[in-house]
């Protein structure tokens, strides 16, 4: 559920099938601000617990200030880069990081991501400590990511006079195809500007870009009754009725499904919960419904954003719909041999074990560690999962049914990309797994290069043992802020 | 006379040619002040001093057009990039509501002049079926687009252009 309390709708932007529509804060929040910091152009290099080497590129995060007593900060403005030429790498720590007293560093995705989950994975309540005391220590399954800085996309530095700021403009809903693709809201205008074009060029450039070329929509432009009009008065009248009917129907139209969505969906009584097959509902050739827009929906309808993203990116099809057969070959595979998982597991390595992630029913969040005890038990560990009622409350996410709780999980799966991004080693644990103790290389695609068309952003080979970030709680009494406060859509910590 | 300017932030354009329909909108405003009689320039920021401009802002374009109307000009000049989105086809509506039903004798002039160019269509953006459009590059060239407009519109006749255009000819050679 989004609440939209202190915002107000303005009139839709239009580029191709992407809708912008503008959110207004008549009195800003000022004791919270945001602001982005710029990482430039150099890599990432994070130490995993394997002693493999996780790489990326990470455009921007945000920086949060705020003050305890509630007195206005002021915020220091988008930073722009950082003397970093006698040091080409930046070895980072937490994804979500205390800056200093009273400020935090978060990725934004990382912050949205953790918000969702917490809401809408939690898990069975029975369970709910261990699970997420795994989840959150070790993170997710590792995945691999693109992502394209919009400065490379052609055409998007003009197309973007389009979106133009309302005055006192504090956020966006963004609809691609006249979807929800997601909420980002801050509290201050100024910050808001500043964010902007990192906004659209940084997070969402070759999705609008595919968007705004293949899938054109049209504007819902203004009619007025031209019989009903006798004079200016009139005229003036209808004008304004115009915008007014605008903003309700955006409100009760496209955006009633995350306004009007439960916080929290109930599972089903756990023998209610059928048993999954392992196919996927919509697979077949050229066929990649299964990351497309029906997922996308179904996420988009019941997510929470906290000051980021819930996207559901085209690129995630392009990239791991040919694996998604194959998948289905391994876990056929797997309940088989499933008497010996542990020689199994050496034996097909880490390769097979990520593509098995990408189609797993199981739930996009594992509740149970890669890293640590992989190797003995694993298989076995899965199987107790739907035993302990976390598919059903799934299957309850995704509207009820196997095939939605399929369709989505590659969108639920994606999101924790961006904890593995900048997940900070936890120990290093001496012979982690089984197959630890080798040294995992990275690997970077090419075109790293300044000015190349794509920039593999986020990629790098992250290998299967991975561990995700820890995510450290930041709250003053060292409660974690995901079980003491649920994340609404503007980023006040408070 | 008014015009209404657009300083949205469209008018920023492109990396290339920088503000340019911003500074066509400025000299705009210079010229007509200079050239009409009476004269008021409204700015769809809603600023007052033209010197402040900055391409910044939606573009309210409807709601603007219709201030101007209250005015009953003679002839209403608008210049803008034809992005009006904010609603989007405002200033459509009220123009042909305008034509239709407010003002279907014609009194008032109505011309919009684009400064960009939209490659996409080979034309500029039109911002209303019943306004004429003319692209604009130089300001100078703002009294001769609004007699062609004029022209376009069917408000003054073939000959009426011949004349205008041969003076114009003849001025040009003149200041050679």
């Amino acid at each position: 559920m989004i609440d939209l309390t202190g915002l107000e709708t303005r009139p839709a932007q239009t580029w191709g099938a992407l809708r912008l529509v503008p959110l207004v804060r008549r009195a800003p929040i000022e004791d919270l601000r945001l602001h982005a910091k710029v990482y430039g152009d150099e890599l990432s290099v994070v130490t995993l617990p394997d002693r493999s080497l996780y790489t990326a590129y990470v455009p921007h995060a945000f920086v949060a200030s705020w003050t305890a007593d509630g007195t206005p900060a002021a915020a220091y403005g988008t930073q722009l880069g950082q003397p970093l030429r006698h040091v080409p790498i930046r070895i980072r720590r937490r994804m979500a990081r205390r800056a200093d007293k009273h400020r935090l560093r978060f990725l934004p995705l990382h912050l949205a991501v953790e918000g969702f989950l917490a809401l809408h994975f939690g898990g069975p309540e029975t369970a709910w400590d261990e699970w997420s005391r795994q989840a959150l220590a070790h993170g997710l399954s590792p995945r691999i990511e693109e992502a394209y800085s919009g400065a490379e996309v052609r055409g998007l530095e003009d197309a973007l006079k389009v979106f133009e700021i309302h005055p006192g403009q504090c956020g966006l809903l963004l609809y691609a195809g006249d979807t929800l693709a997601t909420a980002f809201v801050v509290p201050h205008p100024e910050d808001y500007r500043a964010l902007h074009p990192t906004l659209v060029r940084d997070m969402y450039g070759d999705l609008i870009h595919e968007y705004a070329l293949y899938y054109p929509a049209r504007d819902f432009t203004a009619e007025l009754d031209a019989d009903a009009i006798g004079s200016l008065a009139d005229l003036r009248e209808a004008a304004a009725r115009v915008e007014r009917e605008w903003a309700e129907f955006h409100d009760s139209v496209m955006a009633a499904g995350p306004l009007g969505a439960p916080d929290r969906v109930t599972p089903p009584p756990r023998s209610a919960s059928p048993r999954p097959s392992w196919g996927c509902g919509s697979r077949g050739p050229g066929s990649g419904t299964c990351c497309g827009r029906t997922s996308w929906t179904a996420t988009a309808r019941r997510s929470v954003t906290a000051a980021g993203v819930l996207v559901e990116a085209a690129q995630h099809r392009r990239q791991h719909e040919r694996e998604h057969p194959d998948v289905r070959d391994e876990h056929e595979h797997a309940a088989v041999d499933g008497a010996r998982p542990q020689q199994r597991e050496q034996r097909h390595g880490r390769g097979e074990h990520d593509r098995a992630h990408l189609q797993r029913r199981r739930p996009a969040v594992p509740a149970h560690s890669h890293p640590r005890g992989h190797a003995d038990g694993h298989v076995e560990r899965h199987r107790q999962i739907p035993q302990l009622g976390l598919l059903g409350v799934r299957e309850a996410e995704a509207g009820g049914g196997a095939e939605h709780a399929d369709e989505e999980h590659p969108g639920e799966h994606r999101d924790d990309h961006f904890d593995v991004v900048e997940g900070e080693p936890a120990p290093v644990a001496a012979g982690t797994g089984g197959g630890g103790g080798r040294r995992h290389v990275p690997t970077v695609a090419a075109g790293v290069r300044r000015g190349q068309g794509r920039r593999p952003d986020m990629s790098g080979n992250l290998g299967s043992r991975s561990a995700g970030p820890t995510v450290e709680p930041w709250t003053d009494d060292g409660s974690s802020w995901w079980r003491t406060r649920r994340p609404s859509c503007s980023t006040s910590p408070a | 006379m008014v015009a209404v300017l657009d300083d949205s932030f469209s008018s920023f354009a492109s990396p290339q040619k920088r503000r340019r329909p911003l500074a066509v909108a400025l000299a705009c405003h210079y010229l007509l002040e200079a050239l009409a009689g009476d004269y008021h320039g409204l700015w769809l920021s809603r600023r007052d001093d033209p010197l402040q401009a900055r391409p910044t802002g939606p573009t309210p374009l409807g709601r603007r057009v219709i201030d101007a109307l209250e005015r009953r000009p003679g002839l209403l000049v608008i210049v803008s990039d034809g992005w009006d989105n904010a609603p989007p086809g405002l200033a459509c509506e009220v123009l042909r509501v305008w034509r239709r039903r407010l003002d279907p004798a014609r009194e008032v002039g109505i011309v919009h002049l684009d400064p960009v160019y939209d490659a996409e269509r080979f034309e500029v953006r039109r911002l209303s079926p019943v306004v004429p459009t003319a692209g604009i590059r130089d300001a100078e060239d703002l009294p001769a687009l609004v007699e062609l407009a004029r022209f376009a519109e069917g408000r003054s006749g073939a000959a009426e252009l011949r004349a205008y255009l041969a003076e114009r000819a003849a001025r040009a050679l003149e200041a050679r």
